[in-house]
């Protein structure tokens, strides 16, 4: 079984810059393929902030995406199977353990991955792609468990 | 009954009802279709291809080229192809039979075997140079469609659903035969991630047909199903090996109002095959009636399913297995008759053994013919010349009703093919087996050639049958030795020619019982040996596989995405018409009752010249270009001058390929110096990113900036017409609008929200764009429809959009532009920054070819009648019966505002030609006269939009 939640709406912004001036923002700067509860690495020189961003000392891009991502959250022991439905990574605990992030595909739809917890899986998308994320992990949910 | 009262792994205790061909039959839970029917005494199940000759069961497995059936499970699930020996038995299966009219039986086009002569090999290649032109698709094609064709497609809608699971496995082993369950337990030992798929229902493969083996069977399963790292997917057949490691399985589920398919796509660091081997069928005269059945599959019948496939049985073996099939039936009831033993001798132990059971063996010995209509009464039995060919003069009667063939093994090297391993010819065992091969792919059991002893070579097995009739090789595609024989005495030396010339293996079984002996054949035909010959091609998938597990979920509403923007519910509200725009939704008109398209735009396209309209601009793409040389990148990649661009400003801006012709368009602001906010084309908005970040991190790295998507960021609404102004003011904070002229922005509130407000217009008239986040958007547009209600305000769709802009001679990229048009081809040089040291395009623009005076460029038509319509796309012509078309139409509206119809259109130097007449092809009517006229229709001098 797998719970699935549409997240209420967040503040989150895109920031770019080298990690020498991301640094400045005071914050632990996640490895990559790794997030904070305040920064996801999406890329080399790129973080997504969440809540309120500070300002960083030297230049930089700062983006307020608030508006351009939904969540969805994942909760429950077959997750992971639910997400290989349209997501080709390997998922496993080994491969990508709590704290991972990445972007990716769900079927068609570009997302990011986000492993909170190890039951807490967040998928963020383009808000306009929010009802087909949806709809396939709920029909996917349907059926996840015929053999 | 054939049913035996005790043995196989069939639940004597679940009876299941189903019919074939609308009688009704019961079978055991265990049961696949072939053993139920086999067990219910049907050997009949099948017409050929070609010839409607009666077949029946060959097989019990995935080989089976004969047992075809239609599987009916209701509208839309009406399944053809299936083949009987691995579909499982459920409670009220309905099943039906193939390619025969009026019935099974009786079958009125049995006559095509009369008829053999001419269709033989290379018969379709042959009409098609047959008198007269038509006669292919007129006579022999439809002739052909009728008669040969094989099952019928299902026309209801699949009701079922198909899913998909990417996986990923330190080991994927295929097949759970012995040595495919061993490899799976030493690997999930080592506590790797293990998938173990097989093709049939229940795991097990060749241990299934020993009895002594089922409790550790048992064991071994139990031990795996245990294991949480282990995934065991019966019914599922890995059907395509792709480059490192990535196989997919096509798992059947079938359940019930669910789920149908699965396909399973598994990246695995080991593969291990374990394929097992398939037994070769024997050609010879009349080898393809029904009750001729593979020694081993005999077998498993007994074994596995507790059926006695017949009572009098004659074997015609080349290899030991036969002895054991032969046996086993003899055990479970059956009388056998004789085995021809095709060898000069037969192996002493076995021959003992046959001797202490009282079975007779003629050693050297083939089959001449068989008898028999719809099953096999018997056969003569032929001492083998010195050539391999029966002599029929000294052949004798036997009769049986069920004749065994054990002609050897052939392993399953198909996956091991496909993953591009090579194959080696081991003489001693006469088969191919794996070589070399890239990927991290290991083969193990039969498919290796272990376990596996030499018989007969199948050259000898095929020696003499060039001149047998009607000795199959193919039966699915009814590909005869003499098919074979004639291809090569025609002229086919590559197996690949002979191959495509006789369609032997080219049936949905991919010859997987044929293709050896196809290449014997040719081999002896020849004078060649098997691997001088080579073989045939393996490719995916290795069985047929529905269109539905690739399709997915991806059908209906989830066939792709479908985008709504911010409004798109308030619209629906409205009872818009939509219109799909790449992925989007977006509202085409807003229809009131009683009007139709035409009136509904004309209405809102006047309501903006003469009022004000609102429109839903989100989809819009957005790039937010962030950096000390945001300026600088733009200036570099754009064609316009961008520096000089100050801060609260916006320019139209054209961006190039390297080749010179208009890729995108779209409004720069400029928020702050070191802030752009760069829009693109809805359809563009992704490819543009990709194409700036492309320059950004490769030609570009020294510049300090960024890009950033935010399209779905903002919601966007525009408002435009001349009291667009009268309606938005009231609810603006925090702008000075004594410093707010077109093509300006600023970050400001509308009605409460923050806000970057562009002054900008794609209609002609005074004009605002609204940027608001985009929750925040359905807020700010109630807010502008109760504040413009007294200005008449009306909102319009992507159609009224459409109009407008062309009554002012804006391009839309993808209608006036089709990637070859220069700015200087749409009247947009201007833009150009002279001064500009470069630009992305820039040096194709200097080309003679860019240059020349006859480029087609954008201008204005009208018909001459001012009533009809141009269609857009047609060809431009210079006079009505000119057949050189120097132009077309890319844009044609009716105009409520000028009272006629208004096209754009590229026309070879067509700014030179303004008052000419050119004419418009129709498809259906003479082509009509327009008017070449300047394609700004509606405020040349620009006077509205500065209001």
């Amino acid at each position: 079984m797998v719970d699935i939640r549409e997240c209420p709406p967040f503040r989150c912004t895109l920031l770019q810059a080298t990690p020498g001036v991301a640094a400045t923002l005071g914050l632990p700067l996640p490895a990559p393929l790794r997030a904070t509860d305040h920064m996801l690495w999406l890329g080399p020189e790129e973080w997504l902030l969440l809540g309120e961003p500070g300002t960083p000392t030297g230049p930089a891009s700062l983006v307020d995406v608030s508006d351009r991502y939904r969540a969805v959250s994942l909760h429950g022991a077959d997750a992971a199977a639910l997400l290989n439905e349209g997501c080709p990574l390997d998922l496993a605990d080994a491969a990508f353990p709590p704290g991972h992030c990445t972007r990716t595909l769900f079927g068609k739809a570009e997302i990011i991955l986000w492993r909170a917890a190890a039951d807490d899986w967040r998928v963020l998308v383009a808000r306009s792609f929010t009802p087909y994320l949806l709809a396939l992990l709920r029909e996917a949910a349907a059926d996840l468990n015929a053999m | 009954m054939t049913r035996l009262a005790t043995g196989g792994r069939i639940d004597r205790t679940r009876p299941l009802r189903f019919s074939f061909d609308g009688r009704a039959y019961t079978g055991f839970a265990g049961d696949t279709l072939a053993s139920a029917l086999l067990a219910n005494g049907v050997h009949l199940v099948g017409r050929s291809f070609k010839y409607h000759r009666p077949r029946g069961i060959l097989s019990a497995g995935v080989e089976e080229p004969n047992a075809l059936v239609e599987i009916d499970r209701g509208a839309g699930r009406r399944e053809p192809n299936a083949r009987a020996t691995v579909v499982p038995l459920v409670e009220g299966l309905v099943a039906r039979s193939q390619n025969r009219w009026p019935s099974l039986r009786f079958d009125l086009a049995a006559v095509n075997g009369l008829a053999s002569a001419v269709l033989g090999a290379g018969f379709y290649y042959k009409t098609f140079l047959g008198p007269g032109r038509d006669a292919w698709h007129k006579r022999w094609e439809p002739m052909i469609r009728r008669m040969a064709g094989l099952g019928r497609a299902p026309e209801a809608p699949d009701p079922d659903r198909y899913g998909n699971r990417y996986a990923h496995a330190e080991v994927l082993v295929v097949g759970a035969g012995p040595a495919g369950i061993r490899a799976a337990l030493e690997a999930a030992a080592t506590g790797a991630r293990v998938v173990l798929c097989d093709e049939q229902a229940e795991l097990g493969g060749s241990l299934l047909a020993e009895p002594s083996a089922w409790p550790q069977l048992a064991a071994d399963l139990a031990k795996l199903r245990a294991n949480p790292r282990v995934t065991l997917l019966p019914r599922t057949t890995a059907f395509s090996y792709g480059l490192q490691n990535f196989v997919a399985l096509a798992q059947v589920v079938e359940a019930t109002g669910g789920l149908r398919e699965r396909l399973w796509q598994v990246r695995a660091g080991r593969v291990v095959l374990a394929t097992g081997a398939l037994e070769r069928p024997i050609p010879f005269s009349g080898n393809d009636r029904p009750g001729v059945m593979l020694a081993d599959a005999a077998r498993h019948y007994v074994q596995r399913w507790g059926v006695l496939p017949g009572r009098n049985v004659t074997a015609l073996v080349a290899h030991d297995t036969g002895y054991s099939a032969a046996f086993a039936l003899q055990d479970a009831g059956a009388a056998v008759a004789a085995v021809l033993e095709m060898r000069a001798t037969a192996p002493a132990a076995l021959l003992a053994e046959a001797t202490r059971r009282g079975i007779r063996v003629l050693a050297n010995h083939g089959v001449s013919a068989t008898r028999g209509g719809q099953r096999i009464t018997g056969l003569l039995a032929a001492p083998r010349g010195a050539d391999g060919t029966p002599d029929a003069a000294r052949a004798t009667p036997i009769a049986c009703d069920l004749l065994l063939l054990a002609g050897g093994w052939t392993p399953s090297v198909h996956l091991f093919s496909q993953a591009r391993g090579k194959l080696r010819w081991d003489a001693a065992l006469d088969a191919f087996l794996p070589d070399e091969v890239r990927e991290a792919v290991t083969c193990v059991g039969a498919c290796a050639g272990e376990g596996l002893a030499p018989g007969l070579p199948v050259t000898q097995l095929a020696a003499g049958s060039a001149t047998a009739h009607k000795a199959f090789v193919d039966q699915q595609n009814d590909v005869t030795t003499r098919d074979i024989a004639l291809a090569v005495r025609e002229g086919f030396r590559s197996i690949e020619h002979v191959k495509r010339y006789t369609t032997n293996g080219m049936a949905t079984d991919q010859g997987k019982t044929s293709n050896m002996l196809g290449l014997a054949v040719v081999a002896g035909q020849l004078g060649r040996s098997v691997p001088e010959v080579g073989l045939t091609t393996f490719r995916a998938p290795y069985t047929p596989t529905s269109f539905g597990s690739f399709a997915g979920r991806h059908r209906g509403m989830l066939f792709d995405p479908v985008r709504t923007a911010p409004l798109h519910d308030w619209a629906m509200q409205q009872g818009a018409v939509f219109e799909p725009v790449g992925q989007w939704q977006r509202a085409r008109y807003f229809p009131r009752t009683g009007e139709d398209m035409h009136a509904a735009v004309a209405r809102e396209c006047l309501a903006v010249r003469n009022a004000v309209g609102i429109f839903d601009a989100s989809t819009l793409g957005k790039i937010e270009v962030v950096g000390p040389d945001a300026a600088v990148f733009l200036e570099r990649c754009y064609v316009n001058a961008w520096r000089k661009l100050g801060v609260g400003r916006c320019r139209y801006g054209l961006l190039l390929r390297e080749d010179g012709f208009i890729y995108d368009d779209g409004v720069v602001g400029r928020i702050a110096e070191d802030r752009c906010h760069v829009t693109t084309t809805t359809g563009g908005a992704a490819r543009v990113l990709h194409m700036l970040e492309d320059y950004r991190q490769t030609e570009f790295p020294d510049l300090r900036v960024w890009l950033t998507s935010t399209t779905e960021h903002w919601g966007v609404i525009a408002l435009q017409g001349p009291r667009a102004r009268d309606v938005l003011a009231p609810l603006v904070e925090g702008l000075d609008w004594r410093d707010f002229p077109h093509m300006a922005v600023a970050e400001c509130r509308v009605a409460g929200i923050a806000a970057r407000l562009f002054r900008v217009s794609f209609s002609g008239e005074l004009g605002f764009e609204v940027n608001v986040p985009a929750s925040q958007a359905p807020a700010v547009w109630q807010a502008l429809l109760q504040a413009g209600a007294a200005h008449g305000i009306t909102p319009y769709g992507t159609e009224a959009m459409h109009v407008l802009r062309a009554e002012k001679g804006f391009i839309i990229v993808g209608q006036e532009t089709d990637g070859t048009v220069t700015p200087e081809d749409a009247g947009l040089a201007w833009l150009i920054g002279k001064a500009k040291p470069d630009f992305i395009g820039k040096r194709s623009l200097s080309r003679p070819e860019m240059l020349r005076a006859d480029r087609r460029q954008l201008v204005g038509l009208v018909p001459r009648d001012r009533s009809a319509l141009p269609d857009e796309g047609a060809q431009l012509i210079s006079s009505a019966d000119a057949r050189v078309a120097e132009g077309h139409v890319t844009s044609a509206y009716r105009s409520a505002t000028l009272g006629h119809p208004v096209a754009l259109g590229l026309l070879a130097a067509g700014r030179a030609r303004l008052g000419d007449t050119v004419f418009a092809t129709r498809l259906d009517g003479p082509p009509m006269a327009l008017e070449v006229v300047s394609p700004v229709f509606v405020d040349p001098k620009g006077e509205r939009l500065r209001g």
